[in-house]
């Protein structure tokens, strides 16, 4: 088991009678990539505010390091580099200029900080356009320039990727990816984009409406995904009483008139195929299907998948 | 320092800045104006800086200090900016005594800017008086006045910054303020204890006529009080933003029965 960078215990965020947060238990592994998986406005965002102090819980606790982030702010957080929610800069600055500025109230020594930060997201050096004539995607950038400009040993990102091209998308994957393979960073990054957290983490939390559901490894996740066998037949009811009849094949799921499902793995398809053609069934499909990974996320959630 | 250095490298470019050096010149327009009625008066440069003065401390700068501050102080929330100064970390309450620092200096600037349109407006007005000496002593008393003035609206600032948009309340209530002290000036204890006009006392205003007794100590304890409850309001600020204040909806009436 690698270093725990971040636990929090029975973390709750409530507003009112309106639990935002739940109960939240989430261990982010050292040199790992923490993907934060959840519909908009399933907690994600205000969890992360409280990992960074800037909400504080109304009940349970964050340790970050093995240290409560409560009172231990000075030391801790200058060691993360966090994007949350849209990117807020200076509109009246260029983006160097902006960066001059967190540079200087971080007390940034190394010249080159800045400059290493921009071209590492793609954006120029004391370009003259201002923040405000940026693009959103560009915006989003600069933002994650800030985020990394003093080389901080975690990073938590919110919804990184928004407003990001496709070529954006996979620079900025390929980046993220890079820092943690090759600079040993731990990341937390949240997103409602399931493809995309599942081409990027090596840990998955899922949250849905503030509560936890599910904490792996993404290799653990998809083997925990269903298999089963799908069969397109002339008469699915008569397929399933001859699966029943000969193999003792009890989880069998019908659907609609000619679709059959078999969850139970063990009888190999061909014996299957070769009992409904005795019975003078036509198969005109016969597969093994393998869950994705946003039919899990639908199946854990109890709702509709999220893109 | 940082904080007060990167304040000034945020104002590049910000048009608010304008708002505050136009106010200036409206100031000093507005004493031009009243130079044209033909009342008698005898206007000289040391006059008409006089009144530009009391301009400044009644009518303009309280009002355009507060106005311009509330925004140097809110534009951390309206840009979205505070999150990322808040975890790097930097608290809420040093961030509000850096900008409050910078406004002070940023009072001063405004003060030169006073001066250097006051020289201008009454040498284009062709006023008989001015001399070297007479500009420097005009010069110190406008930029100290803008400074003096700016402590004494201090505590407005400080409360409105913790209000969610507090700063155009605070600016109303600045410019109630300022004017309040045109009443206070009428009484010379008030005038000395009432921070407004103790900023006149602090520069001397007037200090040549016999019925002007100002009060030095008093003046002065004025200027701390004011600077005291400041500190007090900045000390015991919640070290994050102040809470937005979510509108509440209208409530929506459900149609009973069908």
């Amino acid at each position: 088991m690698r270093e725990v960078v971040i636990k929090t215990s029975n973390l709750t965020k409530q507003y009112g009678q309106q639990k935002s947060v739940a109960d939240l238990n989430i261990h982010v592994q050292k040199g790992r990539i923490y993907g934060l998986l959840g519909r908009n406005g399933a907690g994600k965002t205000t969890t992360m505010k409280m990992l960074l102090g800037l909400t504080q819980p109304t009940s349970g606790k964050v340790s970050v390091w093995g240290k409560p982030l409560s009172g231990n702010e000075k030391e801790l957080l200058p060691r993360i580099g966090s994007l949350i929610e849209s990117p807020g800069f200076y509109p009246n600055l260029t983006g160097t200029e902006n960066l001059r500025i967190f540079a200087e109230l971080r007390g940034l020594t190394n010249r080159n900080a800045i400059k290493n930060a921009l071209d590492l997201v793609g954006l120029p050096y004391r370009d003259k356009k201002l923040f405000s004539q940026y693009s959103l995607g560009m915006k989003q950038r600069l933002a994650i320039a800030l985020a990394v400009m003093h080389d901080p040993e975690l990073l938590i990102l919110d919804e990184p990727i928004n407003g990001l091209d496709p070529i954006g998308i996979a620079e900025v994957r390929a980046f993220i990816r890079a820092l943690c393979d090759e600079r040993d960073k731990t990341i937390l990054i949240s997103s409602h984009i399931l493809s995309e957290i599942a081409l990027l983490a090596d840990d998955i939390g899922i949250i849905d409406q503030g509560v936890l559901l599910e904490e792996e490894s993404l290799a653990e996740l998809e083997a925990r995904s269903r298999k089963y066998i799908r069969f397109v037949v002339s008469d699915a009811e008569q397929a399933a009483r001859i699966l029943e009849n000969s193999f003792r094949e009890k989880q069998i799921t019908v659907q609609g008139r000619r679709e059959l499902w078999v969850n139970h793995m063990e009888t190999p398809v061909a014996k299957m195929v070769s009992a409904f053609v005795a019975h003078g069934l036509e198969v005109s499909e016969a597969a093994t299907v393998e869950e994705s990974l946003e039919e899990y996320f639908k199946r854990v959630t109890g709702g509709e998948g999220i893109a | 320092m940082s904080m007060i250095k990167t304040e000034f490298w945020k104002l590049k470019r910000y048009h608010i800045i304008w708002a505050g050096v136009l106010l200036m010149l409206l100031s000093v327009l507005l004493t031009l104006f009243s130079t044209t009625a033909l009342d008698g008066t005898v206007w000289t440069f040391s006059f008409f800086a006089e009144q530009v003065m009391k301009n400044n401390i009644t009518t303009i700068f309280p009002m355009c200090i507060t106005l311009i501050a509330g925004y140097i102080i809110n534009r951390e929330e309206t840009d979205d900016t505070l999150k990322s100064i808040l975890t790097i970390p930097v608290s809420f309450r040093v961030l509000l005594c850096g900008k409050l620092i910078a406004c002070a200096l940023l009072s001063l600037l405004f003060g030169v800017t006073s001066v250097a349109f006051t020289v201008a407006a009454s040498w284009l007005a062709g006023f008989p008086g001015a001399s070297l000496p007479s500009v420097v002593q005009i010069t110190a008393q406008i930029t100290l006045n803008c400074l003096f003035l700016y402590i004494a609206v201090m505590p407005v600032i400080a409360i409105a910054a913790r209000i969610q948009n507090g700063h155009l309340i605070g600016t109303v209530v600045a410019f109630v303020y300022g004017y309040g002290g045109m009443f206070a000036a009428g009484n010379m204890a008030l005038a000395n204890l009432y921070p407004v006009t103790a900023s006149m006392g602090l520069i001397g205003y007037r200090s040549y006529d016999v019925s002007v007794h100002w009060n030095l100590l008093h003046c002065i304890f004025s200027m701390l009080a004011a600077l005291l409850i400041t500190s007090i309001i900045v000390l015991t600020a919640k070290n994050s933003a102040p809470k937005k204040t979510v509108k509440k909806g209208k409530k929506i009436i459900a149609k009973k029965g069908w």
